[in-house]
């Protein structure tokens, strides 16, 4: 009885040792392992604006119009710069025309800048969301200025170039 | 009932009108870098996204002096809710002679026209790019790697203290053979173990 209690523990015993290596949870019969893990996250930037188009009304010559904002909200997770310019206003008769500095914009505050054709001025710049408002008004050069309805492009553009 | 309808009407006509008018272009950051040689074709991608809800076009155009070397598509339709690349290929003629160098730069623009009127708000997205020629010099910038290891110092002491705390069932072993080892011992005398030659 007692040489086969003896027999069935070593016997046991020898099953547990043959076969833990074999049945070790990761596979490895070394002290540690590793595993490294990564993952990259993509720069993105949009930029969000109202486009609908701005319309001062009618004006006299040397008037100064009312402000119109249009929104130009950023949501990104990289550096942003976002940049304004614009063009001369031309009339439907070509020749007349005035300078684009006579439209003035102020972002979230009261026109005072001039707008520039110059495409690399800086509106803002951010690496996280932002969201703004971009306020506009136009003052008519004074007489004599041609009676004609006139036009404007602005563009509001923006980059994120960092790698 | 009429007052109603007007209302739910004119109501309506707002949201229509905020929301048709308000675009989102947006573009995957990072300068494209275009590894070309002389006398071959090269291509890269950048993507752009309409955040919007409805399909908008965008007019692409280049500018600098990697323009005269890229083609590119003059215009796109972006679904809605969707990231869409826009192919970039580079070309550098067997004719070059190397007068811009060997790192050519350039914009790519992706422009969406706002609604005609006065005064027309334009959303542009502009993209650098760089065209790298070998032969001139050009080269991309060695990648920025962020290395994070942590590295365990194997000796014979974690080995054997690591491996029993990694395998429960070996743990058990172990712990089961010095308990039957201390029995054994204890009761060494009880066992009658001896070992008997077979007679012929």
């Amino acid at each position: 009885m007692k040489k086969m209690f003896a027999a069935i523990v070593t016997a046991i015993y020898g099953l547990m040792l043959t076969a833990a290596p074999i049945l070790a949870a990761d596979g490895q019969i070394t002290g540690s392992s590793n595993v490294d893990a990564s993952v990259k996250v993509l720069g993105m930037c949009s930029l969000n604006v109202n486009t609908v188009d701005i319309d001062f009304g009618d004006l006299l010559e040397g008037a100064t119009s009312s402000s119109v904002a249009r929104s130009a909200d950023l949501t990104t997770n990289t550096p942003t710069t976002v940049t304004i310019f614009g063009t001369n206003w031309i009339g439907l008769t070509p020749s007349n025309n005035f300078g684009v500095g006579q439209t003035e914009y102020g972002l979230d505050v009261a026109p005072h800048i001039d707008l520039d054709l110059n495409p690399g001025t800086t509106l803002f710049s951010s690496q996280v969301d932002a969201p703004h408002n971009v306020n506009f008004q136009v003052t008519i050069p004074p007489h004599p200025q041609p009676a004609d309805t006139y036009s404007q492009t602005v563009t509001i553009g923006f980059s994120c170039d960092q790698d | 009932m009429k007052k109603t309808f007007i209302t739910a009407a004119f109501a309506a006509a707002v949201f229509l009108l905020s929301v048709s008018f308000a675009y989102a272009l947006g573009m995957t950051a990072g300068t494209v870098r275009i590894l070309v040689d002389v006398g071959s074709s090269s291509n890269s991608s950048f993507g752009l996204v309409n955040s919007g809800n409805e399909t908008i076009t965008v007019t692409i155009r280049a500018e600098g002096d990697a323009a005269q070397f890229l083609e590119i598509p003059t215009k796109l339709e972006l679904a809605p809710q969707k990231l869409t690349y826009v192919n970039i290929i580079a070309t550098i003629p067997s004719t070059y002679d190397g007068s811009l160098g060997g790192n050519i730069t350039g914009s790519v623009y992706a422009v969406q026209e706002g609604a005609p009127g006065q005064v027309q708000v334009n959303v542009q997205a502009q993209k650098a790019v760089q065209i790298l020629i070998p032969k001139y010099g050009g080269h991309l910038p060695e990648a920025k790697t962020q290395t994070e290891s942590s590295v365990e110092q194997w000796s014979i002491l974690t080995g054997l203290t690591a491996l029993p705390a990694s395998n429960p069932i070996l743990l058990i072993s172990i712990a089961g053979g010095a308990l039957a080892l201390v029995v054994f011992v204890i009761f060494i005398r009880r066992f009658d173990i001896s070992i008997k030659s077979k007679r012929r």
